[in-house]
């Protein structure tokens, strides 16, 4: 094999005004950015769904229960093509919205689902006295989850949450498909223009590992910082 | 391989099995394209590279499975066997 490293490719300019290594550096920006505002999403709505799952109405269990089963058995390139084709023309105010915040959206509202099954997974592995207590010192139950289940729950649910979170960086690579700058199309771009293939990928790899490693590690130090004495990963 | 004593056991299986959790599956469909017509010199087929990168992927997450499975079991089985 005569092959021969060729890392000067990324200082070769991309015909704009910038070098690939510039274009690659926004690439992971544009990557982790709509990882980032996607988790947000999913991690309020992921809640919300999670936790009204457990209530006691069955109409709110419902609402629940078919927003997961909806959102989880639709493939995510699907959802993502549907966010943005379909949803637009049936909505016109939609129309105008960059393809970010669409791409978001649907990561969002996918993750949530997962989320949201976590939260209720989370929530269920806690004894019932715990919230037959709350209610029994005379909280309501919107008081009740707030003060007494939730915030175990969490505590509980952080290593799949680490996950979500390196996963929604991975999902976020389908949105080379809507045409969004971001790693993975940067990848086959690049790899295309400069017939480098091996320097970009090894550089694209590299940026996804470090950014997966860095979540772990910072979730890592949540969770030994959160923990409760006596519960899941507090021994003492 | 990941619960073996031999350190040269273990430390290849994780670094395969933590380098395919973090990066995504396109892009292990990208370097497989990129790769094999590079190493034996002739592309593959769509339909077998596909199958062989899924492969490769879902091995890493089912061996996390399998591990997580193996260290569910406890210990004293082990050594009574």
């Amino acid at each position: 094999m005569n092959f021969r490293w060729e890392w000067e490719a990324f200082l070769r300019d991309t015909g704009g005004d910038q070098t690939y290594l510039a274009w690659l550096m926004s690439a992971w920006g544009w990557t982790l950015a709509v990882a980032a505002c996607a988790l947000v999403v999913a991690f309020i709505l992921g809640s919300i769904v999670g936790t009204i799952r457990t209530t006691p109405s069955p109409w709110l269990v419902g609402i629940g229960n078919a927003w997961v089963e909806l959102f989880r058995n639709i493939p995510l390139l699907v959802q993502i093509f549907l966010w943005y084709h379909v949803i637009p023309a049936m909505i016109p105010v939609m129309k105008h919205l960059p393809g970010f915040v669409l791409v978001v959206l649907a990561l969002g509202f996918f993750t949530s689902a997962r989320i949201a099954e976590q939260v209720r997974a989370g929530i269920q592995s806690l004894s019932k006295g715990q919230r037959y207590a709350g209610l029994a010192m005379g909280l309501t139950l919107p008081q009740t989850y707030f003060h007494v289940p939730l915030p175990m729950a969490f505590r509980i649910v952080i290593p799949p949450l680490t996950s979500e979170a390196v996963n929604i960086i991975k999902n976020s690579s389908v949105a080379f498909a809507v045409s969004v700058a971001e790693l993975t199309m940067f990848a086959m771009q690049a790899q295309e223009e400069t017939s480098r293939g091996v320097e970009v990928y090894l550089a694209v790899t590299g940026l996804y590992i470090v950014t997966a490693m860095t979540i772990n590690r910072v979730m890592a130090y949540v969770e030994t910082r959160v923990r409760v004495p006596g519960y899941v990963g507090g021994r003492n | 391989m990941r619960l073996s004593s031999h350190k040269w056991l273990i430390y290849p299986a994780t670094i395969y099995v933590n380098t395919m959790r973090s990066i995504p599956l396109v892009m292990v469909i990208l370097w497989f394209f990129l790769l094999i017509p590079f190493i034996t010199g002739r592309p593959l087929g769509a339909e077998w590279s596909a199958l062989i990168t899924f492969t490769v992927f879902e091995a890493a997450y089912y061996s996390e499975i399998m591990r997580a499975g193996i260290q569910s079991v406890s210990r004293g089985q082990v050594s009574s066997g």
